[in-house]
């Protein structure tokens, strides 16, 4: 008796596997989520208070240093901001003489993180938003990810972390190819032993691949971890976002 | 514990496991029916425990399956040696390691 429960439960859990793999099961799941989702949500709040809790408690050991760091930091900002300015003008000058739409006008649907990790991110839209495997995922100019999988009422996204995850870059001109490193981290490859790249360069995207948005934020160069004997060029890339601090994304459309 | 208080901890464990992305938080519990109760109890929670992971991450059916998997391994086990608190312990993490590693690669 015993074991016929067992192959029968047996059965039926792969008869489910195949017919959600199938997107036979949407409707089942469109019920659930409705449940699931806002309970998920409240964990991943819950979750995201705590961790801010503790990070007071770490925080004096590297607060003065990271205070400097800012402030550096800030005085560097205002400076490019106002060249920056100087630029956005003439750009938005150049592009109405030529008639180009404004870069950067996407249409974005926000949706609520309800689970992270290293290498993946939870949304709370799926495909009855219009959420479809291989949209990409901003916080405002910054890439996040590309949607790798959608359920009517939620979805996962890739983050660049992620392993096998590969995304064309570029550093100015120069190109290459961003590869997430164990789901821990991304690395810079492909760059020709010639090209001139550096620590605190900012990596973005080409507009190839995976994410066909140009000039979103991957992140920036921390350290060069290639040696001048080897073929390309690599480097560690770190993502200047904190995924912690985020409650919402959205979905470029 | 009734079973259900038991699927209702498993719902809570999955939302729970999926805001810090181990959904297999209701592995343990699996574990512990098959340790405490009947089998055929075990192979049912594992299903349905398993539905109920699956449904807040992931394929429908796949954690379903593998619990089920745990819950024959917990029960072979049991027949042929004296399943203990200590063993029940190794065997779940080592379950647990190969539950995350499939999930992550497929």
């Amino acid at each position: 008796m015993q074991k016929k429960i067992f192959i029968f439960l047996l059965v039926l859990s792969v008869g489910l596997f195949l017919l959600d793999r199938a997107h036979f099961l949407n409707p089942v799941r469109r019920i659930a989520d409705s449940a699931f989702v806002p309970l998920e949500y409240i964990f991943y709040s819950g979750r995201q208070k705590v961790t801010d809790e503790f990070r007071i408690l770490t925080f004096w050991q590297s607060g003065e240093a990271r205070i400097k760091y800012l402030e550096t930091k800030n005085r560097e900002l205002l400076e490019a901001k106002v060249k920056a300015e100087s630029l956005a003008a003439e750009n938005a000058a150049l592009r109405k003489q030529l008639g180009i739409l404004p870069a950067g006008k996407f249409i974005l649907l926000p949706a609520a993180i309800i689970g992270a990790d290293s290498a993946k991110i939870i949304i709370a839209a799926g495909t009855d938003s219009g959420v479809r495997p291989g949209q990409t995922v901003v916080i405002g100019e910054t890439l996040l990810g590309v949607v790798d999988s959608a359920t009517p009422k939620t979805s996962v996204v890739r983050r660049p972390t992620a392993s096998g995850s590969k995304i064309p870059a570029k550093i100015g001109e120069v190109r290459g190819l961003i590869a997430g490193e164990f789901n821990t981290g991304m690395l810079l490859t492909q760059v020709a032993q010639t090209e001139p790249i550096d620590v605190g360069d900012t990596v973005e995207t080409s507009g190839e691949g995976d994410v066909p948005i140009p000039n979103l934020l991957i992140g920036q160069i921390t350290k060069i971890k290639s040696r001048e004997s080897d073929v390309f060029r690599e480097a560690q890339v770190v993502s200047p976002v904190n995924l912690s601090d985020l409650s919402f994304v959205f979905i470029v459309k | 514990m009734k079973f259900t208080v038991q699927l209702l901890l498993a719902f809570v464990l999955s939302a729970l496991g999926t805001a810090f992305f181990l959904p297999s938080l209701v592995l343990p519990l699996v574990g512990w029916v098959a340790y405490r109760d009947s089998p055929t109890k075990a192979y049912l929670f594992a299903f349905l425990g398993g539905l109920t992971a699956d449904l807040t991450v992931g394929t429908l059916g796949f954690s379903a399956l593998f619990f089920l998997f745990s819950a024959g391994v917990l029960e072979i086990y049991r027949k042929r040696y004296r399943l203990g608190a200590a063993n029940l312990i190794v065997l779940l993490i080592f379950l647990e390691i190969i539950y995350e590693f499939i999930r992550r690669t497929i």
